[in-house]
């Protein structure tokens, strides 16, 4: 099935070294294509992917005042998982190209 | 620098959130939203804001996959629930009191048969005997398991047959100031808290009629109001209490995994008793409306009802008292 945009977003972005979570929604948005995530999208996907075993949180800073700061990784599912969505979307990128590429314009 | 007024805002906003993601989360969702608030002071607007609360209601909401099912089959057996309990309270706590054998007689005297009826049974409390084998047996641990409308009940047998006792008995009470419905079979007459119900199994010229009056307080319109109040409340409730437990047992914990069987227990325990109650409450507009709690008239309904119960007191001590937390695997 195919991945939703946030998603990707999130996997995509946390295909590097670990982010916070204000850190994933810059990158989200700074991406090439990317979009703003609210923090309410991010922490919904994030509570779907850390489920699915697709992410983890790979460290807590206590910040004092009740408040941590958590940041995300990608597991090896989640590498896997974003391997096969980038490979769907290149295989569906590769056709459509083919197939504008083709297109004729019609005569006015 | 966040200053503490923006801080304590924010703490507030996220109570829109469940109680389990306000554990799992909250802490970092807070930081993340403030970093958030600083790098951009636009983040922090009153559509920001208002985002934030409509996002921690609807992560209270959401349910994924096939969860939805579960979810609507415990939002009808809180519905029923609630209705059930809420319909019963008020019943006994607005009702008029229950006539006794004489006054019954009293009022309902011109229309009786001739004759000592066939049966005779007089009830002035919430409950009556059911008489069932598995009635009596279940009375030790779940209390007298019929809830009645009270009132007297009297009944003839293959009394001889007349033409038209409904309209007669209409004419009769009508002219003694009663408010009177009928339809084929049944006669309801209303006056000063105090109903008639007159049911005739008419026979013809050759077979006797069998007749049934009941003389009991009027049902009271507050118990199906409450009743239907009481389904509204049960039914968010219900769902909400799905969806927090499926939302929390994707996270493969054992406690919460219990929490989603017993859930399933709970639903399936209570949900005939509920469904009868939903169908009585939706029966009050109707000329012998069933009191809003006959669900637990249904014998099979009382056990799995006792067990259902039971299930979904663990769910909630598991739900409300459980909080769950984020493993770090670093």
């Amino acid at each position: 099935m195919a991945m939703q945009e946030p998603t990707f977003l999130v996997l995509t972005a946390l295909a590097g070294p670990p982010l916070h979570g204000y850190a994933i929604m810059r990158a989200a948005a700074e991406l090439p294509g990317g979009m703003p995530l609210r923090a309410g999208t991010l922490y919904a996907a994030l509570d779907r992917l850390t489920a699915e075993g697709l992410v983890e949180v790979a460290g807590e800073e206590q910040l004092g005042g009740g408040r941590v700061r958590r940041s995300y990784r990608l597991t090896g599912s989640g590498a896997t998982a974003l391997r096969a969505e980038t490979a769907r979307r290149r295989d569906l990128l590769a056709v459509a190209t083919d197939r504008l590429a083709a297109l004729r314009p019609r005569p006015a | 620098m966040t200053d503490e007024a923006t801080v304590r805002r924010y703490r507030r906003l996220l109570h829109a959130y469940p109680g389990w993601h306000r554990h799992r989360y909250g802490p970092d969702l807070l930081t993340t939203l403030l970093d958030a608030a600083e790098a951009d002071p636009g983040a922090d607007s009153r559509r920001a804001r208002a985002a934030i609360v409509a996002d921690g209601l609807r992560t209270r909401v959401r349910v994924r996959g096939a969860g939805w099912l579960l979810a609507a089959l415990a939002a009808l057996a809180g519905a029923g629930a609630l209705a059930g309990l809420a319909g019963f309270a008020s019943w006994y706590a607005t009702v008029g009191p229950a006539p006794t054998r004489a006054r019954a007689v009293a009022v309902a005297g011109p229309l009786l048969p001739a004759g000592k009826p066939s049966v005779d049974t007089v009830s002035d409390g919430a409950y009556e005997s059911g008489g069932d084998p598995l009635d009596t047996a279940l009375m030790a641990v779940l209390g007298d398991p019929d809830p009645a409308r009270g009132g007297v009940v009297l009944e003839w047998f293959e009394v001889p047959h007349r033409a038209a006792p409904l309209a007669d008995a209409g004419r009769y009470l009508s002219g003694h100031g009663w408010r009177v419905r009928h339809d084929a079979e049944t006669l309801v007459a209303d006056r000063a808290r105090l109903r008639i119900e007159l049911t005739v199994l008419a026979g013809d010229a050759r077979h006797p009629d069998d007749v049934t009056v009941h003389v009991l307080p009027i049902p009271p319109t507050t118990a199906y109001v409450l009743a239907t109040v009481g389904a509204a409340v049960g039914l968010v409730a219900g769902w909400l209490v799905a969806a927090a437990v499926l939302a929390r047992a994707r996270h493969r914990a054992t406690a919460d995994l219990a929490a989603l069987v017993l859930l399933v227990v709970a639903v399936l325990g209570t949900l005939p008793a509920a469904g009868l109650d939903l169908l009585a409450v939706g029966s009050a507009g109707s000329l012998l409306p069933e009191p809003p709690w006959s669900g637990y008239h249904f014998a099979l309904a009382r056990p799995l009802g006792a067990c259902g119960a039971l299930a979904l007191g663990a769910v909630l001590l598991l739900t409300v008292r459980r909080r769950p937390r984020t493993r770090v695997t670093a």
